[in-house]
This record gives C-alpha cells, sequence and structure tokens, in this order.
C-alpha cells in the first residue's frame, strides 16, 4: 500500500530542488598560481620540521630526555640488583643477631629439649634402676 | 590507465611527488568549492583546502582503504573549515553580543526573519540567493550536511562517514536545517 506524500517532506524535496538549482560558484582561481603556493606551503612545512629537530633547544631536549632515559635504567637495574641481594643481607642479619643469643650457644641443649617430653620416663628409668641395684 | 584515488593514496605516502601532483589536480576545484561553501570567504577557502592537500601529504599513511579516498578527504576538508568557523564563531560572538545584551541565542542558529519586502519574493533568482545565505547561517554542523548532499550529491552514509557521526544524526541535521530554511524562507 503506497503512502500519500507527506506536505511537509513535499516542502522540504522543493527546497532541497531549490538549493540545488541555485548552487552558487566560488569566486574563480587562477589553479597553477594555487598548486604554486600549495607546493611552497608543503615545502615550508617540510623544511620546518626538519629544521625543527637541528635548533638547540630541540637537540638539547633530546639529550635531555635521552639522559633522563639512561638515569632512569641505572636506578631500574640498581634497585634490581638491590632486591636480589635483600635475602644475603637478611642472613647476615640473622646470624650476627643469633651470636648475641645465648640459648643458642648451648644448642646441644636446645637440641635435646625434646627429651623434656620424656621426662616421666626418664625418672621412672632412674627409679627402677635404684629399686633393680637395691 | 587512470590511477584511482586510493592507488595514488598510497603512493603519495610512499613520498611520490607525482602522485600527489594528481590528486591535487583531481581534487583541487572540489576542496576549494567544499572550503568556500562553508567558510563563504575565497581566501580563507584557498588556504584551507591547501591546507587539506598538506594534511593529506602528511598524513598518506595513515589512510587505512576502508572508506574511499574521496570520503577521507571530504572530512579533512570538513573539520579544518568546522575549526575555523569554531575559532572566528568565538569573536563574533563576542562582537555581537556586545550590542545585543538581549539575546542569548547562539549567533549561528539565530535565523532572520522573514523577509517584509514583498520585492524580496518577485525574483526567483533572489529567493534562490536569500535561500543559500540562509543556508550560510546555519549552524555548521547542519550547514555541511546541507552542503554535502545539495552540492557535493553524497549520499546519507557517506556524508556520516565524513560528518563522523550516525547517518540517523545526518538526518537529524538535515531535517533541523531544512525547518530553519522553511521558516527563514517564510515557506516559500
Amino acid at each position: 500500500m503506497g503512502t500519500l506524500p507527506d506536505p511537509e517532506l513535499e516542502q522540504f524535496r522543493d527546497l532541497l530542488d531549490d538549493l540545488a538549482h541555485a548552487v552558487e560558484r566560488p569566486p574563480d582561481i587562477h589553479w597553477s598560481r594555487y598548486r604554486a603556493e600549495l607546493r611552497a606551503k608543503l615545502e615550508a612545512r617540510l623544511e620546518r620540521r626538519r629544521t625543527w629537530w637541528r635548533r638547540p633547544v630541540p637537540l638539547a631536549l633530546s639529550a635531555s630526555l635521552a639522559g633522563a632515559l639512561v638515569v632512569g635504567a641505572l636506578v631500574v637495574v640498581q634497585s634490581g640488583r638491590q632486591s636480589g641481594t635483600g635475602a644475603d643481607l637478611a642472613a647476615v642479619e640473622e646470624a650476627a643477631i643469633g651470636d648475641r643469643l645465648e640459648l643458642l650457644e648451648q644448642y646441644r641443649v636446645v637440641e635435646q629439649l625434646d627429651l623434656l617430653e620424656e621426662f616421666d620416663v626418664i625418672r621412672d628409668l632412674d627409679r627402677l634402676t635404684v629399686e633393680r641395684t637395691g | 590507465m587512470e590511477l584511482s584515488d586510493e592507488v595514488l593514496c598510497r603512493r603519495t605516502a610512499e613520498r611520490d611527488e607525482a602522485a600527489f601532483d594528481a590528486l591535487v589536480a583531481r581534487y583541487q576545484g572540489r576542496a576549494y568549492r567544499l572550503a568556500w561553501s562553508i567558510v563563504r570567504n575565497a581566501e580563507d577557502a584557498r588556504d584551507l583546502s591547501q591546507e587539506a592537500f598538506i594534511r593529506v601529504f602528511q598524513s598518506a599513511g595513515r589512510f587505512d582503504g576502508r572508506s574511499k579516498f574521496s570520503t577521507w578527504f571530504y572530512r579533512i576538508v570538513v573539520n579544518l573549515c568546522l575549526d575555523q568557523r569554531r575559532k572566528h564563531r568565538g569573536w563574533k560572538l563576542w562582537v555581537r553580543d556586545e550590542g545585543d545584551p538581549e539575546s542569548h541565542e547562539p549567533l549561528l542558529d539565530r535565523q532572520p526573519a522573514p523577509s517584509q519586502d514583498p520585492v524580496d519574493t518577485i525574483g526567483r533568482e533572489r529567493t534562490l540567493k536569500r535561500l543559500w545565505e540562509a543556508v550560510g547561517r546555519l549552524a555548521p554542523q547542519q550547514r555541511a550536511a546541507v552542503i554535502l548532499q545539495v552540492q557535493e550529491e553524497l549520499p546519507t552514509p557517506e556524508i556520516a562517514a565524513v560528518l563522523k557521526c550516525s547517518e540517523a544524526t545526518v538526518r537529524v541535521h538535515l531535517h533541523r536545517a531544512l525547518t530553519t530554511l522553511r521558516k527563514t524562507m517564510g515557506t516559500t
């Protein structure tokens, strides 16, 4: 089933037709001059980009950036090394502290502390020995 | 055999100056006309269209070939023109609003009242001239949409690609533009 043309749509179509029939042309232009200008602008832009890197400020900036990167890399490497030796340092520290502990000096006693758990048995064993001899 | 725009663009990316010159020769008229339609100033249009070509030369490598070269190029031209208008708009608003403190409506959205002069409605040419003048006062996106459709005869999907918006948004821009034009012309 076809739809009836919307009057608003019709008006819009008329407007678009009017616009299309009356497209205005811009003022004439000398095209070879236009292209010459474009070529000159392009060359200037490319040249500016090339010389920018040769200027002292960009050079100094590049050098600073490179320096910062080197320093950064060194810091990262150094911190990596420190974290690698961190465990060793802790072990040395523990040994130093351990040396100062008296308990550890009597290490054989400490090793035999588990005998305390069997103390009653051991005591009884002693009594049994006395009774047998007595 | 004539090389396609896309091939010329790829060669431009490889710094083939002859390919770039061929693109310029092919698009210079369209670029200048489109820029002029948006900015309505011959000198600005010349500068902006040349700038568009410089951008093409510098960033041809970024053209991925998913759209047509013409769509990509139109987008560059339209963006440059709209940017330029935006810059000028702030200044113009300031100048205009100084003498018009009552108005809070943005300059480009303000529409003139329908002409009271009956002589204006007599000649069709004059009416059509007024119509294009009214297009010049539309909001930038609406204006670009109208120009791309009427002047460049681009289909809606391509206008959407140029303006980087959805097709629905293009239709909204066109509808608003035509509504405003109809009001401006007093439904001629």
